[in-house]
């Protein structure tokens, strides 16, 4: 399972790390510093939770 | 060359009409017709559904908010516009000239940023709470809802505090009171006061950088080169003006609302952590901005109605937050609902960027208040919202009472400058 995030969407809201902790890691500026990354086995939930937050539809998860 | 506009719709949202039922009145336009134009205020496009909002705030390039020709002089995110000395920096400029300012802010928004801010939210939440508790009553709107954002606000900023109060009470009786209301014209000039003190600030900052967020800007570069003063100013305003009064809103109407829902209020204060879910909701339910405002900078479409260059558009973010597209049950108050991608922060390069503090200053203003005056009634004769539900919402005055008990101070001097 990976995560997917569209950078150019992010602005900010940090609502991907609120609800997906370490899974979703922020720059300097509070913006997803991630573009893909493998979710590690058993964390598959706490990614969905912080990809479902996202109000601007910016974050996917690739089964 | 003129087309016609359809589909058409008798709406205003500044009328009394308006405002005695707009939960009602944005529900029929949502359901019937989601993309309405009307004539009022010389016109303008009315977007009330969830997607709407995503398709307009997340397109600058076409719906902007910068000060186009004929815009000039007055705010473009108000329908009608209304003149501001100030252009709002960065709100009222798109990418790419947004992109290096927005950015400077963000390194002292960011939520690690605000998180760093708490000892001091702390402080000023209690101190405001201590300057009433011992006598049993206050006005949550004008004791703490409004005062507490304010002294966090100037003190981030590195504005002189003695200023504080009066800003508060500026920005929210410019809210709370019709223009032409002797309090109104009162605001317009306290807030006179505020923007005067801006600029001595800034300058002084200039001349002689402490450590503080003015200092800050003034040292930034974009480009090898400083921000001119004026801009510095701009950015200020903007966040002196968005800042101040939109917390004291969601504060105040989350407070009203837990009057009414006792059984919410237990939950929230056995199980404080509670508060964070909750502070969506709440945010998703009660906007302090139910309202913003994009001009079309060329020719579009949406969803079919044919949008002319020039054209304005008014999007709701409360009507968004009750679509059913987008949330179950959008009536109900769920303190966990999850997802709650509400809109109340805005979507797009526009975000609130102080979305995160105000967060945690809402939190802590309602996690103290909640353990310490947790019995407060509210005065129901008394309590007043702001008149024009169009725009800001929240309640101008709240008048509680509650069981006197300690201080926590003491405090070297007041916090308050009297009752206004």
């Amino acid at each position: 399972v990976k995560i997917r995030v569209n950078g150019e969407m992010c602005q900010g809201h940090a609502a991907c790390h609120a609800h997906g902790g370490d899974l979703y890691p922020l720059d300097e500026f509070g913006y997803s510093s991630l573009d893909v990354a493998e979710v590690p086995a058993g964390m598959e939930e706490l990614a969905r939770r912080g990809a479902a937050a996202c109000p601007e539809m910016a974050i996917s998860i690739e089964e | 060359m003129d087309h016609q506009r359809q589909p058409a719709v008798d709406f205003d949202h500044h009328t009394a009409l308006f405002a005695a039922d707009p939960d009602r009145q944005w529900r029929e336009l949502r359901q019937n017709c989601p993309i309405a134009w009307t004539e009022a205020h010389g016109g303008y496009w009315v977007v009330s559904d969830y997607h709407g909002n995503h398709e307009v705030l997340k397109n600058h390039a076409v719906f902007t908010t910068e000060r186009l020709r004929g815009l000039e002089g007055a705010t473009t995110v108000l329908i009608p516009q209304v003149p501001t000395e100030y252009r709002a920096l960065p709100e009222e400029i798109d990418p790419p000239a947004h992109t290096p300012v927005r950015r400077m802010l963000n390194a002292v928004s960011s939520p690690a940023a605000a998180a760093a801010m708490m000892p001091r939210i702390r402080h000023w939440v209690t101190r405001h709470i201590d300057a009433v508790i011992e006598s049993g009553a206050c006005d949550f709107a004008y004791d703490i809802a409004s005062p507490v954002p304010a002294h966090i606000t100037f003190e981030w900023l590195g504005l002189p505090l003695k200023h504080a109060k009066a800003a508060s009470e500026a920005f929210h009786d410019m809210l709370g009171y019709p223009p032409g209301h002797e309090r109104f014209t009162a605001s317009i000039t306290k807030r006179a006061d505020v923007y005067r003190v801006l600029e001595e600030t800034v300058a002084a900052r200039r001349a002689h950088p402490l450590d503080d967020t003015i200092s800050y800007f003034t040292q930034y570069e974009i480009d090898g080169a400083p921000l001119p003063n004026r801009a510095i100013v701009e950015l200020c305003v903007t966040l002196v003006g968005g800042g101040l009064d939109s917390t004291a809103s969601l504060t105040t109407s989350a407070l009203a609302h837990l009057h009414h829902d006792r059984a919410l209020r237990k939950r929230l204060t056995d199980e404080p952590e509670l508060l964070v879910p909750a502070t969506e909701e709440f945010l998703r339910f009660y906007p302090p901005f139910a309202t913003t405002a994009r001009t079309a900078r060329t020719d579009t479409k949406l969803r079919g109605c044919p949008i002319s260059a020039g054209d304005r558009v008014l999007v709701s973010r409360v009507s968004a937050n009750h679509d059913p597209e987008a949330f179950d049950e959008p009536e109900r108050f769920v303190v966990e609902r999850f997802p709650n991608r509400h809109v109340s922060f805005g979507l797009g390069v526009h975000r609130c960027s102080g979305s995160h503090l105000a967060r945690l200053m809402f939190q802590e203003m309602m996690r103290q208040i909640l353990t310490r005056i947790t019995d407060y009634e509210i005065d129901e004769q008394a309590m007043t919202r702001y008149p024009d539900r169009g725009f800001a919402q929240g309640w101008l005055t709240l008048p509680a009472r509650f069981a006197p008990s300690a201080r926590v101070g003491p405090w070297a001097e007041a916090v308050t400058g009297g009752r206004p």
